[in-house]
């Protein structure tokens, strides 16, 4: 296998690149400290707001890739008619320091909103169509990540395949080597990244990466609860051996606030309205939405095919886990970020529930 | 269809006729010409219809149209979007997504077969598309028979093309109602109960249905009951469908999204999911 190309990046050589970012970019996004101590995503005007220390913050790359409310286009009735206004001018962005299941749910996010045949003339059924505001906004982004040498409390991406460090999938994927990071580059757009801003980076060595493929291995030794037992779950859920019982008692637990979905990096629902802003102007928009909520699924005359939380339940992990799945979406649709698990007040998280499906007779 | 997929084109109201107290037919035109050649549907697909302000919502088309860019479709007032749609008249505009899903024609061949057609009530419209194609076609199919229930009289849309269809020579059509009125003389009771009156070619004939979830289930059975192939029944799924466009989650059942893996399937496909398609 030919060497990656590496180089390094000196810890005290970060403000400036941010600095640099900042004027050469329309946004730079990190991860920051909130009041209250929580750590999220969010648009930073200062290398000084990142926050040093995170396992991940709430919501993660979602936030940016597919806004929690995000508009389609604008429409305008005038005497000549309704005009509609549908070109977007999506920022130029850099995404620092996302961990890596994070960015795995953005390779899975390409795969959902992204790649795919063209609609338009010649578009047949069941071919993919690409989500154009997507694609351009993923399209016009850098995304850095920042490998992790320390699991979290709650983490488990060591079962998903989606950390604590990448092989690929990144722009560009940071190893925090103490005074300075390794820098791998993963994709063209990570490397003429690194070739505009060549002033700031020094070369890697070959001595790095052995260290980096060290504090691989070290870091998978510090999962605390890894529920390393997916593909056993997944053949219980699809040998029909988790019956409505087990979902009765997940539903039993839940107290359908959703929160499993708004945090979860891979959940992709949303709804869609429109919204008036003068009596002749106005714009459509979606916002996301879940499963998990009852009016999801109910029709207008009232019938609801999901009407029963322990369905609703039964619906998310079917989603996530089942191998029908998988012929649409080339992952399972966890990336073991152990968000679910922090946010849960029912405890009926990811990991818990798939311990419990394992133990299913 | 556009090809960005959340925008509609604008399109004109060229006429509505009333088909029942809250169900109106509206035929529409995309009204920039170069947009009209784009839209080509086919029986069986679908459109989402916005009125800017209030939302889209999805609508079978009703007819299999002769040029691009004109459609029709039916539609009952009872939500945010259909209500806004009955508050609108001839010459009004409205945003046109489509055409969307997939057509009846992308199921089994049904040339040479004979044809059964089982509708109930407001879903009769996008069975219409392909009863359309049938009738533009009619010399590839053999025996015709439409079975249409309603919960009245009254719920019946497309009473003029009903009593129309009745004169034919080359289809039988067979209605019912669950509550009849003083003037009726026709069957009472669920579609089902039409099913001793058949009779069926069994290897050689293709059901296509449309209803609600409950019909098409006991629909199902009974034709099962009969010996008809999985593969020889071909029904639509019903669910609330946002985007239209497999993206926002809504209408999937078990894994597939009833707007872009259908709206049309047959047996094989929709059995065993894993949720309860109805």
């Amino acid at each position: 296998m030919p060497e990656k190309t590496v180089y390094s990046l000196a810890k005290a050589q970060v403000p400036e690149l941010i600095a640099k970012l900042l004027k050469s970019r329309n946004e730079v996004w990190a991860p920051v400290k909130g009041e209250g101590g929580d750590t999220f995503l969010a648009q930073i005007d200062s290398a000084k707001q990142i926050a040093p220390e995170y396992v991940n913050g709430f919501l993660g790359a979602k936030r940016y890739v597919f806004p929690q409310l995000e508009e389609l286009f604008r429409f305008k009735k005038g005497k000549n008619g309704t005009t509609l206004e549908t070109e977007f001018d999506q920022p130029r962005a850099v995404i620092w320091g996302i961990r890596p299941c994070d960015m795995s749910a953005v390779n899975y996010f390409d795969s959902f909103f992204g790649q795919g045949a063209k609609s338009g003339p010649g578009w047949k059924s069941g071919d993919p169509l690409p989500d154009p505001l997507y694609e351009k906004r993923r399209e016009r982004a850098v995304f850095i990540t920042l490998a992790c040498n320390q699991a979290g409390p709650k983490c488990f991406c060591v079962c998903t395949d989606s950390g604590p460090f990448l092989s690929k999938g990144f722009d560009i994927q940071l190893t925090d080597l103490g005074t300075y990071y390794l820098v791998e580059v993963g994709s063209p757009k990570g490397g003429e990244f690194v070739k505009e801003f060549k002033t700031l980076f020094g070369t890697g060595n070959e001595n790095d990466m052995k260290l980096r493929r060290k504090l691989e291995t070290e870091a998978e030794k510090t999962f605390q609860q890894p529920v390393s037992f997916f593909a056993k779950a997944m053949r219980k859920l699809d040998g029909g051996k988790v019956d409505q019982k087990f979902w009765e008692k997940v539903a039993g637990y839940c107290i359908g606030c959703g929160g499993c979905i708004y945090v979860c990096p891979m959940c992709s629902c949303f709804d869609v309205d429109d919204k008036m802003e003068s009596d002749t102007e106005g714009l459509r928009y979606r916002a996301w939405d879940t499963c998990d909520f009852a009016g999801f699924t109910r029709e207008v005359s009232g019938h609801n095919p999901r009407a029963s939380r322990a369905d609703r339940r039964k619906r998310w992990f079917y989603h996530k886990l089942s191998m029908d799945y998988l012929e649409k979406n080339p992952v399972i649709g966890c990336v073991g970020c152990g968000r679910c698990v922090v946010t849960c007040p029912g405890e009926v998280d990811m990991a818990t529930v798939v311990r419990w499906m394992r133990k299913v007779e | 269809m556009n090809p960005n997929i959340y925008v509609p084109y604008i399109a004109e109201i060229t006429d509505i006729k009333q088909e029942t107290g809250d169900t109106r037919t509206y035929d529409v035109r995309i009204k920039n010409r170069d947009e009209a050649k784009l839209f080509v549907s086919r029986p069986g697909q679908f459109v989402e219809a916005s009125v800017f302000g209030a939302g889209e919502a999805p609508f079978g088309l009703t007819t299999s149209p002769k040029e691009p860019g004109v459609m029709t479709f039916t539609v009952r007032a009872c939500g945010k979007v259909t209500n806004a749609l009955a508050e609108l008249k001839k010459g009004d505009e409205i945003g046109i997504k489509g055409p969307l899903g997939n057509s009846f024609l992308d199921k089994i061949d049904s040339k040479g077969k004979d044809i059964l057609v089982i509708g109930g009530g407001i879903w009769l419209p996008p069975l219409r598309s392909m009863i359309d194609h049938i009738f533009n076609n009619r010399s590839d199919y053999r025996e015709f028979t439409i079975l249409y229930g309603a919960r009245t009289p009254a719920d019946r849309v497309y009473k003029y093309q009903l009593s129309d269809w009745e004169k034919k020579t080359d289809l039988k059509l067979i209605q019912t109602v669950d509550v009849a009125d003083k003037d009726w003389t026709g069957n009472v009771g669920v579609v089902t109960t039409l099913f001793p009156k058949l009779k069926l070619d069994i290897p050689n004939t293709v059901v296509y249905t449309c209803g609600p979830p409950i019909m098409i289930k006991f629909v199902i059975i009974e034709l099962l009951k009969l010996g008809l192939p999985e593969k020889q029944i071909v029904s639509t799924l019903e669910r609330y469908m946002k985007c239209g466009v497999g993206k926002c989650g809504h209408c999937c059942i078990g894994n597939k999204y009833v707007c872009t893996d259908g709206p049309v399937f047959d047996y094989t496909e929709i059995k065993g999911l894993a949720e309860e398609a109805f």
